[in-house]
């Protein structure tokens, strides 16, 4: 009872055709900011991304500004030769600056140093770390359970 | 007759509310808005620019002066990048103190009217402010600056529109924010 009696004046202090108006105003704006996002779902802001590469022989540190949201594909491409094959699932990284993989040895990638679950070009990141290892075969069996 | 008379002196009908009682209201009004700015930001983040804690921080700087406006546009940002995409960087530095000084600025405007006129006024001015710094920040630690800053010219259009659309809901709990900070129009 009480807590209704403070709604009621909490209305009757409000000027309620600002509030409708402004309500309108935010939707109209979701609406409109919105639409190019359907094609396009990465957002502005730029985020730095840590990107390692083990080679097998050397590693390659360095930090990528990309647009929030973007692949960790985008990530690698952006700074890095990449060779890769298209699978059903998406893409799969065969070699990275000049290092192919080979019958013992693949490119296997991690996120903020998990395994990655998804195909690198349908993985997105939104800052942390991406890191892509050159490992025997035997080993990513191990990692990868 | 004379003893009702004195009785009605030594007890006045109105209890004035002590300094502490209004600054406890003021600060609590802030926490309010923050939080709700906050809030805002985390669940529109989907959305560039469209976002809450600046036209919140920009409404406590109106209402509750330039300190509360600086807290809570600092604190905002500060707190909602621990739960956004993208998280701490250096822009949070000059996301805190573009939307701070943004909102302070709110409190001169105000000192000359808090009609609705003067509060987009001062969400324009926070806005701006707020828009400064970060890209101005940007170019220090942004390898493309200049390239990033022409990019994010519609975003700041959106973010100018986010703002006033926020603040329009905002001017129509006017009189619900000035008694919580008690204050009377200038």
């Amino acid at each position: 009872m009480e807590l209704t009696r403070y709604f009621r004046e909490l209305t009757a202090e409000t000027n309620l055709r600002y509030v409708a108006a402004g309500i309108v105003a935010v939707a109209a704006l979701l609406l409109v900011s919105q639409s190019p996002q359907l094609s396009q779902p990465e957002t502005n802001a730029t985020v730095a991304v840590s990107l390692e590469i083990d080679y097998g022989v050397e590693q390659d540190s360095s930090v990528v500004m990309v647009r929030n949201g973007s692949t960790a594909f985008k990530v690698l491409n952006s700074s890095h030769r990449v060779n890769y094959t298209e699978y059903s699932f998406g893409y799969f990284v065969t070699g990275i600056d000049g290092v192919q993989q080979n019958s013992t040895h693949s490119w296997l990638y991690f996120v903020n140093g998990e395994p990655a679950s998804k195909a690198v070009n349908r993985l997105r990141v939104y800052g942390g770390s991406v890191e892509f290892r050159f490992i025997s075969n035997n080993r990513s069996a191990k990692i990868l359970g | 007759m004379s003893s009702a008379a004195t009785l009605s002196v030594e007890t006045p009908d109105i209890i004035e509310e002590s300094d502490t009682g209004a600054a406890v209201r003021a600060t609590t009004a802030t926490a309010a808005l923050t939080s709700a700015g906050v809030l805002g930001r985390v669940a529109l983040q989907w959305n560039p620019s469209v976002e809450t804690v600046l036209p919140l921080a920009v409404a406590a700087g109106f209402y509750g002066g330039a300190r509360h406006g600086f807290a809570s546009g600092a604190t905002g940002f500060f707190v909602t990048n621990f739960l956004v995409w993208g998280g701490q960087g250096p822009w949070t530095v000059f996301q805190c103190l573009g939307a701070g000084l943004g909102a302070a600025s709110a409190a001169y405007l105000a000192r000359f009217s808090r009609s609705g006129k003067f509060f987009a006024a001062a969400l324009v001015v926070g806005t701006t402010v707020f828009e400064l710094a970060v890209n101005a920040g940007s170019l220090l630690y942004m390898p493309f600056g200049a390239a990033s800053l022409l990019s994010a010219a519609p975003f700041i259009a959106t973010h100018y529109a986010s703002s006033l659309s926020f603040g329009a809901i905002l001017y129509g709990t006017d009189t619900i924010l000035s008694r919580a900070y008690r204050r009377n129009k200038p």
